[in-house]
Formats: structure tokens, C-alpha cells, sequence
């Protein structure tokens, strides 16, 4: 079953003639681990922004778990958001005035999710499934880079959403903490987790159950051609 | 400079535009509440010192007790120093006001109204002047204040308590005394005919002119000179009163409560500058890359400078244009409201050239110098440092967070967040914080203050327990009092006291006052008490009450005068004109003009004389009618011919003493609310300065399933946070400010510091106004936070 499914996405910016997605269609089964490469400039990013319902496309259709993301207002996309999908970013984003329990269970505040009484058991519980349970109380700042992207992969399965849409989300670290970031969104996927992640460094590819290559806003066959 | 360059500025100038409209605004009210009170100030004081120097003041009025020969009095002139002379005289009588209510009234006799040269009064166009034979002249004010007309007759009673009518018909302004609603007192002017054919004795004093540069000192040394001489000559001299030269009754108190206001002028400015600073240190922050990036492309440090500098100069330009000259304006307004308050003219409305300058130069220079530091800061940047620059610097947080906040986020962690966010920045977090505790300080001060003046007008009142006090012109027997108690249902009871007015003695035994012609203003009067009394029980400040042989009781307003005065020690006053002991035995607080309580007998021994009063307290039963048993006490001496100097009613009298003191209130009043409007705008800059600070977050927290609603109340959350706190912290700095204020003016007003009394209604009723203004100062912020594109917020640097 398609968890993403995206039907001639076109994404055209204002006072920009240049089509920074041009007729994208593709989708991701339920358990995936999809990787999205292509160089800069290639759509990776405006690709992502769609998927989360971050930006709009000028044309074309996005459902993601079955709900097409075109009639959703800024009210209703925050709370699908919230409920759907885990962003994760390149810089952690990790809300600098809250602790990292707090930044877990803000989106479970957001989204209504769980007792209130229970999201501070459930932000602990995720942490300590990523080692980070005795940093529960710090602020981010004081977290190393491999720590603050665990916090910030815990704050994205806070809501227990069934995409989890990463944005480069090695590139700040180092081989080490990248590798043991990719180990935590490969046994996500095995879990059932969708996992859309960018990402520009080829060799983290061998974690990927599906490649989507974008080059020039369009999608690139395994050949090098666009389609 | 390139137009590159400008360009630039004009793109950070554009990127900025709403937070310096509001910053703009926000000096532009300082400047304004500034250029109000310069103007008010240049005009005021030097309207009052003329308007009160065009009277042509007596330097020293000399009470002789017994006819003076004007000619005589003229005849001094040109000898010991006396410049101009001329004979007065003054008689305390009552009228029955357009309320059929007796009021006092001070009569002042001049031999030639028309051509008098000293204590001038001046008649308002239309009435006949002087005055013809028969009628009075009557100051301006007493026409409203008492419900008089010109063209209808008053009924006056004379000391003797015979009946008089006369036309008010002339209708003078007499700069020099204080408005009859402040006094309760009427003013009138007459010439010595119809003193006599009134049977008043025309004049018993001589008033004299020095030479104008003398000091305040130098025409009391004068005075006292000229007492002696005239002591040689064989006149006897009873008192010398010499009021401070040239300067009006209340040109003290004027003065300092300008100099209060303009402070609270200049510290709103200032306020208003560290905001711009503040401003501009967040701008310096944002732009740190830029200014390295710039600088390797050759930028001089000067550039740097301009282009910090060119937003502040501009928004003091932005503000001043229009905050002066409205200021000024409103300061025509405000001058003559005061002017008609205190009852002397404007002659010339125009404003000096400093209450100009003084708040343009202000307006423009103080946020351009508060604004210097972070711009010299951004200008000796290396380049290094500024492009090696991660944008976090002064957003760093304790590693441990404080148990109220693990206690909030408990509740939600929104909450956390707009606690912390709130304490993101500390010295904004103060900054804010001392804008909106000033403003509410100042709101709240006003009405403790107003607090205070009741309590010390609730306590006055209390401490005096007689209905109404009656003064009577020589000695009053058992026969008055069994009259009255016969003549007069409800009266509880009578206490018989005397009285005579005293002065304090100079070096040479010259009873030397600071009395004003008023007869109010810096008088003091020995009141003797034949043993305990129930009619007063003023708070003892010191010592204990006891008016037992030799010893005295002052009231803090004549204790004054004997600054060094320690309770047993023995101090010298003069009676009907012979200094006479007595032994300190307690200071007390009572409202009104400088008393001392002494033993009745012995002050009957020292005064029996002219000048000897019979004080009659009266305590009415609580359920007489007041009124009534008021009216008939006046009926009964009238039909007896007893007179009666003056007739205080005490609740008038308590009440009289609040009429002083709205305008001020009003006044504190209207400045805390605009230094709340201040801290209003300071809120709105701040807050927009963190949401552009923050819209990478508000991005993040969108991108978490935060709805623009979760957005807009975080941000709600913040203000309403800001302004509780800010409630707080004026609720605590109002007491500091209004023990002071209630001190200062307390001692102005009052010859006494106010009590501390702190309105919790009012400081409530603050929380109440400044949470919704707070929270709707965010609205803006937050409905830009809520609505910006996340796209946007999550690629903004």
C-alpha cells in the first residue's frame, strides 16, 4: 500500500520562470526507506516541503496516508502535520528554550495526543529508546550533535506518525553519529515507519529500500535520463 | 558613499520599518510629555513671578495694633531704606454666600485703590473702580467658588456682629492670594470710607517696599531694623510679617512639581532610548555576518557606523518633528489651566527658546548616544569574528532549568517555552520590565497618594472632635456658653479655649513671620487649653500632650520653626508683643497652619488684649441636625452682638485641604498612564524584534504540528506573562515612589509627610487594564508569526 503518492508535482516560485519541480510523480510504499538524492539545486528540498505540506505545489497532487494534501487550509495542514509526519532537520531545530523532554512532548501538546499525564512518561520512554533518557532535562545546547539529532528523531515519533520525512539529516554530523542516526531510521522502517530522507551522500544509499533521484526538478532514471 | 551603500541602508531601514514606527512612537511620546512640561515650566514660572511682581508685594507688612495716619505711613517713604509705604488694614468678617451658607472673608483697606502703589489689585473690565462708598471690590474667584453675583447685594457680618449689605460690584484679580476655592475664603477690597462707615477701624498696619534686589534675608534684616527704629520712635511694632521676596505662595510648590515632572519626562526618554538600543543591539546581532562580508569588500568603520547610527537618527527625526511642537502646544493648554488654577494671568502665553531645545536636542541625541554602544560595537568587529559568527550569541541558557519552570511545564510546555522566552534576554527582560513597573509605579502612586491625602484628611478629621469651632473677639463668659447651650438643641458639649495669633522672636526680640497679606499662608496662632480636652486628639509625633504650666504642644507645621527643637527644651514665642518661655512638651500631627496648644490661663495672662480670642468648640449630639444647630448658634450670637471673627466648620475645614491636592493626582495620574502607553509600545517593539528573531523557531514549531493558534497564544502567553510581571514590579516600585512622593509633597502641601497607604483596588484595576493592552500589544507580533509561510520562517537567517 502507497503511504506517499505523488501525482505531477510542478512547483514554479514567484518572480521565478524556472520550474523547480517539473511534473514529479512517485510514490513510497508503507515501510520504505526512500532516499531522495540529486544535486543542489535539484528540487530535493522544495520536493520535501511539499511532502510535509510545508509549500504547496502550483500543480499537481499529493496524498499522503490517504489524505490529499490539496484542501487542507494552514490550520488543518498544521494538525495533519502533526499527527502524520515527523520532520527531521539537517540542524536539529531543537527549540533552544526547552528542555529535550519538553521539545518530545511538545507535538503530543500540539496534536492533543496521549493523557497529559502520560507524554512525559512517553517523551522518556523514546528517549531512552535512542540512549538519551539521562539528557531528558538538559537544554539542547548542552547535547552533542549526535545527541541532538536522537532527541530530534524522538521528537518526530513523539505523535507516532507513519511518515517520518528527514532532510539531510547526517549532514551536520560525523561518520559515526551518521551512522548511528541511519541504524535508528533503518529499524523505524523495519517497524513499519515510512522514511523519506534527503540526502546527497551516495554511500548512506546502501540503507535505502527505494532511490527517487531528482536532477533538475525532474525525477532521474537508474540510466542518468529525466523523466 | 555609494549608492550601493545606500541601497543597502535603505533595505535594512525598509526591513525595520514597523519596529521603528513603533520605537519612533514610543520616544515621541517621551519627547512630547518633555516638551509639555519645558513649555509648561517656561512659561509658568516666569508668568508667576511677573504676574505676582506687577502687584508691586509688600516686602514687609508691619502690624502696629493700634490707627495708623496714612499720611504718616506715606511720610516713610525715602527713610531706612523704604522705597514706597502706604497704611493697610485687614478685618476677618463672614458673608452669607449664593448657598445661604456664612463663609469667611478677608477684607483688605487701602487709602487709594486707584492709585495704589503697593499689594495692587486689578479691577476686570466694566465694573466701576474703585469701588463706590458702600461696596466692595471682590477678587474674581469668589464669584464661583461661593455662588456670588456682581449684580446682587451680600449680606456681611461684622466682627461686632452687626449686619451689613453691600454690592460686590467691582470684580478685581488679585495675583496674590491663593483662589477662594482653595482658601474657602473670600477676598474684598475697600477704601477707608466705608471701613467707617462700616465702624471698622480703616488701618492698623504699614506696609513698606525695599529696595527690589534685596534677598529674602536681607528684607527680614531690614524689617527688623526698621521695627526697632520705629520701636525708638515710640510705635510700638506687634509683628513684622516679611513672606519671601518676590515669590508667589505657591511658586515653591509649582516649581518642584515641574522639576518632579520633567524628571519623569527625561527618565521616560531615556526609558525609550535603551528600547532603541536594545533595538539596534538586535540588528548589530542580525547583521554581524553582513558587517564582516561588507567590511572585506572594503567598508570603513565609519560606514559601519553611519549604517547602525542612520536608523536611530532617522527615528529621532521621525519622532521630534512631530512631538515638540505638539508638546509645546499642549503646554499653552496645560499653562493656563495652571495659571487659572492658581489665580495669576498670563500676560505672555509664548514659550522660551530652551523649552524648544531642550527636548529637541533630547529626542535626537539620547537614543542616537544610547544606540552608540552596540554601533561602536558593530564597527571594531574584525572580520574574523563576524563571518566565523554562528547567531547565537546572547541566547545562551543555564544548563539547569529553575524548578517553577519544570513546574509549567507540568502544566504545558508552552508555557515553559513563553516563560523562558520571556527570560530569553535578560537585559531586555529588565529593560521591559522597568518600563512597565514605572508606568503602573507611576498609576498606582497616583492613587496611594490620593490614599495617603484621604487617610491624613480621615485622621485630621477624626482627631478633631468638635462639629464647628467658633472665634470670638475678646473674652467670651459663662454667659456666651450657657446662652448657647439654652439657645440651641443637640449640643453635646462646649469647650471654651483662647487664642492669639504669635510669631516666633528674632535675635533681637522683633516678632519676625513669613505671613503672607493672606493672613493664611505662614500664620501661627497659640491656642490655650484650660486643662484635658475632649474636643481634639491630634497623633502625637513625639513627646506626650500637656499644656500644664510652662509647657507646650506644637504642631509639626510650627515645629518646623524651631529647627533644632528637642522635646524638654524651652523655646521663646511672642505674645501681644512681649516674648514669653515655654517648655517643649510634644509635637503633634495636625493639617493645617502652625499652632501650639498652651495652658489657657497663662496665655489669657499674657494677651488680654486687641488682639485676644475666645475659642467656643462645639460637639453636636449625632443625631442633631447639623445644620440647623449651626444655623442657630450664628443666629443666637448675631442677636447678641457677639462677635464672631471666623466660624470653622470642621468637616469644611478637613475638606478644604483635598481641594490642594487633585490637580497633583491628577496630574501623577496622567503621566503613569503615558509611561504605561510607553511601556505598551516597548512591549510591541519587543515582542516584534523576538518573533523576527525567532521565525526560524516558529517554522520548526509548525513543522512539529503547531497550528498558527498554538503560534498566536504562545506569544500571547509571553505578553501576558510581561505585563503580570511587569504588574508586580509596579505594585512593588509604588511603594518606594509613593512613600517618597507622599513625602515630598506631603511636607510641601502639608508641612508633613502623607502615611504610606497602598490601594490594592488600583493596583488590581492596573493588572486589569495592562494584561489585555499587553496581550493585544502581541497581536501584531503574533498574527505575523502565525502567518508568515513556514517555508519562509524555516529558511530565514
Amino acid at each position: 500500500m502507497s503511504l506517499i503518492e505523488c501525482r505531477g508535482i510542478t512547483k514554479m516560485y514567484e518572480g521565478s520562470a524556472q520550474r523547480a519541480l517539473d511534473g514529479v510523480g512517485f510514490s513510497v510504499e508503507s515501510g520504505s526507506f526512500a532516499a531522495i538524492t540529486g544535486k543542489s539545486g535539484s528540487g530535493k528540498t522544495t520536493l520535501m516541503n511539499i511532502i510535509t505540506g510545508i509549500d504547496r505545489p502550483t500543480s499537481g497532487e499529493v496524498t499522503i496516508a490517504g489524505q490529499d494534501l490539496g484542501p487542507l487550509d494552514e490550520q488543518g495542514l498544521s494538525v495533519w502535520r502533526g499527527r502524520t509526519v515527523g520532520v527531521v532537520f539537517q540542524f536539529f531545530q531543537l527549540l533552544p528554550t526547552l528542555t529535550v523532554a519538553e521539545n518530545v512532548i511538545l507535538p503530543m501538546e500540539f496534536c492533543r495526543l496521549f493523557r497529559p499525564q502520560a507524554r512525559r512518561f512517553r517523551a522518556l520512554e523514546l528517549l531512552e529508546r535512542f540512549g538519551i533518557a539521562d539528557q531528558a532535562d538538559k537544554l539542547p545546547h548542552t547535547l552533542s550533535g549526535g545527541q541532538q539529532q536522537r532527541a530530534a528523531i524522538a521528537r518526530a515519533l513523539a505523535n507516532d506518525p507513519p511518515l517520518i520525512a528527514a532532510d539531510e539529516p547526517t549532514g551536520n554530523l560525523d561518520s559515526q553519529a551518521s551512522e548511528g542516526v541511519l541504524d535508528i531510521f533503518a529499524g523505524l522502517a523495519r517497524q513499519g515507519k515510512t522514511i523519506f530522507m534527503i540526502t546527497h551522500e551516495s554511500e548512506y544509499g546502501r540503507y535505502a529500500t527505494q532511490r527517487i533521484r531528482l536532477k533538475d526538478g525532474r525525477l532521474e532514471n537508474d540510466e542518468g535520463g529525466t523523466r | 558613499m555609494t549608492s550601493a551603500f545606500f541601497g543597502k541602508m535603505r533595505g535594512d531601514l525598509k526591513s525595520m520599518a514597523g519596529r521603528l514606527a513603533l520605537l519612533g512612537l514610543a520616544v515621541g511620546i517621551g519627547v512630547f510629555v518633555l516638551a509639555g512640561i519645558a513649555g509648561t515650566a517656561s512659561t509658568l514660572l516666569r508668568e508667576m513671578a511677573r504676574s505676582y511682581e506687577d502687584t508691586f508685594p509688600a516686602t514687609a507688612t508691619l502690624a502696629l495694633g493700634k490707627p495708623v495716619d496714612p499720611a504718616w505711613a506715606a511720610s516713610l517713604s525715602g527713610s531706612m531704606g523704604i522705597v514706597d509705604a502706604r497704611a493697610g488694614g485687614s478685618h476677618q468678617v463672614r458673608f452669607l454666600d449664593g448657598r445661604d451658607q456664612w463663609q469667611p472673608m478677608l477684607i483688605f483697606i487701602v487709602p487709594d485703590l486707584r492709585n495704589n502703589r503697593i499689594a495692587r489689585v486689578f479691577p476686570q473690565g466694566g465694573t466701576p473702580w474703585p469701588p463706590r462708598p458702600g461696596a466692595i471690590a471682590l477678587e474674581r474667584t469668589a464669584f464661583a467658588t461661593f455662588a456670588l453675583r456682581s449684580d446682587r447685594p451680600i449680606r456681611l457680618r461684622l466682627t461686632d456682629g452687626s449686619e451689613r449689605s453691600c454690592m460686590p460690584e467691582t470684580v478685581v484679580h488679585d495675583p496674590g492670594v491663593a483662589p477662594a476655592y482653595q482658601e474657602r475664603t473670600a477676598y474684598a477690597y475697600i477704601e477707608a470710607r466705608t471701613a467707617l462707615e462700616w465702624g471698622l477701624e480703616p488701618f492698623d498696619q504699614v506696609k513698606v517696599r525695599f529696595d527690589q534686589s534685596l534677598t529674602w534675608e536681607e528684607a527680614r534684616s531690614h524689617a527688623g531694623e526698621l521695627a526697632l527704629e520705629l520701636g525708638k520712635r515710640g510705635v510700638e511694632v506687634r509683628e513684622v510679617q516679611v513672606p519671601p521676596v518676590y515669590r508667589h505662595p505657591h511658586q515653591g510648590i509649582l516649581t518642584t512639581l515641574l522639576v518632579i515632572l520633567g524628571a519623569f519626562g527625561a527618565l521616560t526618554i531615556l526609558l525609550c532610548s535603551l528600547l532603541v538600543s536594545n533595538s539596534v543591539n538586535a540588528f548589530v546581532a542580525r547583521e554581524r555576518r553582513w558587517i564582516g562580508v561588507m567590511k572585506t569588500l572594503g567598508a570603513s568603520p565609519g560606514r559601519i557606523l553611519a549604517l547602525t547610527l542612520a536608523p536611530v537618527l532617522l527615528l529621532g527625526l521621525g519622532a521630534v518633528i512631530w512631538s515638540v511642537p505638539l508638546g509645546i502646544l499642549a503646554s499653552k493648554g496645560v499653562s493656563t489651566l495652571i495659571a487659572d488654577l492658581l489665580n495669576f494671568s498670563l500676560r505672555d502665553p509664548s514659550v522660551q527658546w530652551w523649552a524648544w531645545g531642550l527636548p529637541l536636542a533630547l529626542g535626537l541625541l539620547a537614543p542616537l548616544s544610547m544606540a552608540l554602544f552596540p554601533a561602536n560595537k558593530a564597527q571594531r568587529i574584525t572580520i574574523l569574528a563576524a563571518l566565523s559568527d554562528a547567531g547565537t550569541e546572547g541566547d545562551r541558557f543555564p544548563d539547569r532549568t529553575g524548578w517553577w519552570a519544570r513546574v509549567l511545564t507540568r502544566a504545558s510546555p508552552t508555557f515553559a517555552m513563553a516563560w523562558r522566552n520571556v527570560m530569553r534576554k535578560k537585559r531586555r527582560f529588565f529593560l521591559s520590565l522597568l518600563l512597565l513597573g514605572i508606568g503602573g509605579g507611576l498609576f498606582m502612586t497616583a492613587f496611594n497618594l490620593g490614599r495617603s491625602w484621604n487617610s491624613l484628611l480621615a485622621e485630621s478629621f477624626a482627631s478633631r472632635r468638635m462639629d464647628f469651632q467658633l472665634r470670638i473677639i475678646g473674652l467670651a463668659g459663662d454667659r456666651v456658653l450657657e446662652g448657647l447651650r439654652n439657645s440651641t438643641r443637640g449640643i453635646r458639649s462646649i469647650e471654651r479655649w483662647n487664642s492669639i495669633s504669635v510669631a516666633v522672636a528674632d535675635g533681637e526680640g522683633i516678632p519676625l513671620e513669613s505671613t503672607y497679606p493672606d493672613e493664611a499662608h505662614g500664620s501661627f496662632r497659640a491656642f490655650g487649653i484650660g486643662g484635658p480636652t475632649s474636643m481634639v486628639a491630634f497623633p502625637l509625633i513625639a513627646g506626650r500632650w500637656s499644656t500644664r504650666a510652662d509647657e507646650a504642644v506644637l504642631n509639626r507645621s510650627a515645629a518646623l520653626r524651631f529647627p533644632l527643637i528637642r522635646i524638654g527644651d524651652s523655646f521663646s514665642l511672642i505674645v501681644a508683643g512681649v516674648p514669653r518661655s515655654f517648655r517643649l512638651a510634644g509635637i503633634v500631627r495636625e493639617l493645617g497652619q502652625a499652632a501650639v496648644y498652651v495652658d489657657s490661663a497663662r496665655l489669657e495672662e499674657f494677651s488680654l488684649n486687641a488682639e485676644y480670642r475666645t475659642e467656643l468648640l462645639v460637639a453636636l449630639d449625632p443625631s442633631s441636625d447639623k445644620s440647623a444647630s449651626k444655623r442657630s448658634v450664628e443666629g443666637w450670637l448675631s442677636r447678641e452682638r457677639i462677635p464672631v471673627e471666623v466660624l470653622i466648620d470642621n468637616r469644611e475645614f478637613v475638606m478644604a485641604g483635598g481641594e490642594h491636592f487633585g490637580l497633583l493626582i491628577g496630574i501623577i495620574l496622567v503621566l503613569g498612564a503615558i509611561t504605561g502607553c510607553v511601556g505598551w509600545l516597548g512591549i510591541a517593539s519587543l515582542l516584534s524584534l523576538a518573533v523576527t528573531e525567532r521565525r526560524r523557531e516558529f517554522g520548526i514549531l509548525r513543522s512539529v504540528g503547531g497550528t498558527p493558534r498554538n503560534l498566536l497564544f504562545g506569544i500571547m502567553s509571553e505578553a501576558a506573562l510581561m505585563t503580570v510581571l511587569g504588574a508586580v514590579t509596579a505594585m512593588i516600585l509604588s511603594v518606594p515612589l509613593a512613600f517618597g512622593l507622599g513625602t515630598f509633597l506631603g511636607n510641601l502641601s502639608a508641612r508633613m509627610p502623607l502615611p504610606l497607604v497602598v490601594d490594592f483596588p488600583m493596583a488590581l484595576l492596573w493588572l486589569a487594564i495592562s494584561l489585555p493592552a499587553g496581550v493585544l500589544a502581541s497581536l501584531g507580533a503574533g498574527l505575523r508569526a502565525a502567518t508568515t509561510p513556514i517555508r519562509e520562517t524555516l529558511n530565514y537567517r
